[in-house]
């Protein structure tokens, strides 16, 4: 991540807003060869939702972000943040 | 003597002990210490190159994510929210990310290089201090072992030569002792035997001269007792004799006259008083010796 670069994503939420979704860094978990993407997504009260997905590069120019479905690794990733964040 | 030589003997058995068990315990444990600081070593040394390597990795992905014209949110349900945060403290926390990416690309690698590096330093410190406290460990322990055996042995020196030098004197003081004993024996023994061979010649000289002086005495006497005597003494003396010779022939004659013309009626009769003279010396006699005698001490004293 370059300095005042931002990587910016459509995201479409559950009632079909798009909004502008950001890239704020990746990471990674000890104990896994994960890449983890952190993100800041609009909220509708004008705060902002941070979540993380996983990271897979699909070689042909697209990022897909998915779901962590493991409540474990999901909190392991939610301690790491809030550890971050504050 | 073998006293000492088995206090000394027991000195030496002791320290061999010592030295015995500091070379394979002490050895094989600093070995052992220096064997897992270096094995630790080495696993830091990899975690370090791997955290580089994942680092690397996710710096590499990072600069794909800028070319990348499209990312896609694949999801199966409502997106899971980790916090919701103001916008101000989301721009304060992406200015914080900024700061940590002019020095490290990812919080999460400078984090992990922090925790590795700190490990790494603290692992490597720590094994050093480990490694010196066990040398020095081993070195006091030695050093201690050294002088404990330096003082033991010196000091078994030097009871044991105090000891000899002891027994040494003691011994000299003996045969000393013994040998002025022995001395003092015999100059005592020579000294008696001295004032008795003294004294025998004393008495002897005394004796001899005494004899001598008695029988010169005598011998005098007798010549002065025979000068005194004259010629008429002695034919008186001479006559005097042959008068009591004859005296007594002419008793013994009658004396045997008697006895010759004697009856035997006279003989047996004296025989007869003989006999009753002898048994009743016999009865007296048995009456003294059982104490009946039928007189009382005092009567027997007068008596006699």
């Amino acid at each position: 991540m370059e300095k005042n670069e931002e990587i910016l994503f459509d995201y479409v939420d559950e009632n079909g807003v798009s909004k502008k979704a950001e890239v704020l860094t990746f990471f990674k978990l000890d104990g896994n060869d994960k890449q983890y993407a952190l993100c800041s997504i609009p909220a509708n009260d004008g705060n902002y939702d941070v979540t993380a997905f996983i990271v897979n590069d699909l070689n042909d120019g697209t990022l897909s972000f998915d779901d962590i479905e493991s409540d474990e690794e999901f909190a392991q990733v939610s301690a790491l943040v809030n550890e971050m964040m504050g | 003597m073998s006293e000492e030589i088995t206090k000394l003997s027991d000195s030496v058995q002791a320290l061999n002990e010592s030295f015995g068990k500091i070379s394979n315990d002490d050895v094989n444990d600093i070995l052992n210490k220096i064997g897992k600081s270096v094995e630790q070593l080495k696993k830091i040394n990899n975690q370090l190159k791997t955290a580089q390597k994942e680092e690397q990795q996710t710096k590499e992905i990072a600069k794909k994510g800028k070319k990348f014209k499209r990312i896609r949110i694949v999801t199966k349900r409502k997106i899971r929210k980790i916090k919701r945060v103001s916008k101000a403290k989301l721009e304060n926390f992406k200015q914080r990310l900024k700061m940590l990416a002019s020095t490290k690309s990812f919080r999460s690698i400078l984090l992990s290089a922090e925790k590795v590096g700190l490990v790494v330093e603290n692992k490597a410190l720590e094994g050093i201090s480990n490694a010196k406290d066990t040398a020095l460990d081993a070195k006091d322990r030695i050093k201690d072992i050294g002088l404990t055996a330096s003082t033991y042995v010196g000091a078994g020196a030097l009871y044991a030569k105090d000891a000899i030098k002891d027994k040494v004197e003691l011994a000299k003081t003996g045969v000393g002792v013994a040998a002025l004993n022995v001395q003092e024996k015999v100059v005592d023994k020579k000294n008696k035997l001295k004032n008795k061979v003294d004294i025998f010649k004393e008495n002897l000289v005394d004796k001899y001269f005494d004899s001598k002086y008695r029988i010169r005495t005598k011998l005098s006497d007798t010549k002065r007792h025979i000068v005194r005597k004259t010629d008429a003494e002695i034919a008186f003396f001479k006559e005097d004799v042959k008068n009591f010779f004859n005296r007594a022939k002419e008793t013994v004659k009658d004396k045997y006259d008697q006895i010759a013309n004697v009856d035997d009626e006279t003989l047996r009769r004296k025989r007869q008083e003989i006999e009753m003279l002898k048994q009743h010396r016999s009865e007296l006699a048995r009456q003294i010796l059982n104490g009946n005698d039928g007189f009382e001490p005092e009567s027997l004293g007068r008596a006699r």
